[in-house]
């Protein structure tokens, strides 16, 4: 259906001045060489998004660079826990989380 | 040893196997094709992408330049278009009508320019109406009293809500039905219909009062 039940209100003028003047820009063509310049636009875009890439010497192919990282995360989890048990004598069931980010929120405010 | 009988060898047989013993025809031409575009999907993506420019950059440079007004922002928008589009190639088999989620992609792109930008002066319009609006027949003076006609009815666009703007700049492209842009806008068709009613009766009242 093209221009969506124009006659509906076509006795309304000024609508249809609207309208025809938005038709006239619509029906405008396109400048010459358009698709040219786009395709080579194209062309010259880079193929992928390169920061997120991973550089070819740490291909994640193998996933041993995963693998890595989660071991050192759980490393550095696991020196902080024996840290803070070590520090405040806590026992084993309370939580590493409290000790390391709560509790010194908690002390600050009783002092106060 | 095999358990079928010689006869019924071929009743166990894959398709490759099929096409080996050679009763099953493959012709050369299919075979080349799907060998090229399983070994390189990318080309065959970029080659979709490039008939996707060919058919519609300028459908979309239209639309584009009917919220810029622009030249050579509304071919930048469409040069963004297809940028993202190449970047999300991958999804383009899943798309179901590519000419109107291209226009949506490019809708939203321009919206987004215009929001940004600055208002745009009537003067600029009606010296860029001047020079594209087709002319013949017109004098240079009967010429200059149209864009400013037409620009002033632009500038009396630009007043309406912007969802009846909207609709109303969509609606004056003959390619595009109410569903269309009802799936351009991301709305029911219902919500087209009723607001391009009311971009009309607003753009009439908006005329008339200015007559008077």
């Amino acid at each position: 259906m093209s221009y969506l039940v124009q006659n509906e209100f076509s006795n309304n003028s000024g609508a249809g001045e609207a309208e025809e003047t938005l038709r006239l820009i619509a029906r405008l063509p396109a400048p010459v060489g358009l698709e040219d310049r786009v395709h080579a636009g194209l062309r010259s875009a880079p193929r992928s998004a390169r920061v997120l890439a991973w550089p070819a010497a740490f291909s994640p192919a193998g996933g041993w660079l995963r693998a890595a990282a989660a071991a050192a995360i759980v490393f550095v989890v696991g020196v902080v826990e024996a840290d803070c048990f070590t520090e405040t004598g806590m026992s084993s069931n309370s939580s590493s989380w409290n000790c390391g980010i709560v509790f010194p929120f908690v002390s600050r405010i009783a002092s106060v | 040893m095999s358990i079928f009988p010689p006869g019924c060898v071929w009743f166990g047989m894959s398709a490759g196997q099929a096409v080996f013993s050679g009763w099953m025809e493959i012709p050369d031409s299919a075979v080349q094709e799907r060998a090229r575009t399983q070994a390189d999907p990318t080309q065959a993506d970029e080659e979709t992408l490039a008939a996707l420019v060919s058919q519609y950059a300028g459908t979309l440079y239209r639309v584009a330049f009917s919220v810029l007004r622009n030249p050579s922002d509304a071919e930048d928008a469409v040069q963004e278009a297809f940028l993202r589009v190449l970047r999300h190639r991958d999804t383009l088999g899943e798309v179901r009508d590519q000419r109107v989620w291209l226009i949506r992609i490019v809708w939203n792109i321009v919206l987004d320019r215009k929001r940004r930008a600055k208002t745009r002066p009537e003067t600029d319009d009606v010296a860029e109406l001047a020079r594209v609006l087709p002319c013949e027949g017109l004098s240079a003076e009967e010429r200059a009293a149209a864009a400013q006609h037409h620009a002033y009815v632009l500038a009396c666009v630009e007043k309406l809500p912007a969802k009846e703007r909207q609709v109303l700049m969509l609606s004056a492209f003959e390619e595009l039905n109410s569903v269309e842009i009802a799936s351009v806008l991301g709305v029911t068709e219902s919500s087209v219909r009723s607001r391009l009613f009311r971009a009309r009766n607003l753009m009439a009242g908006l005329l008339n009062h200015a007559r008077q």
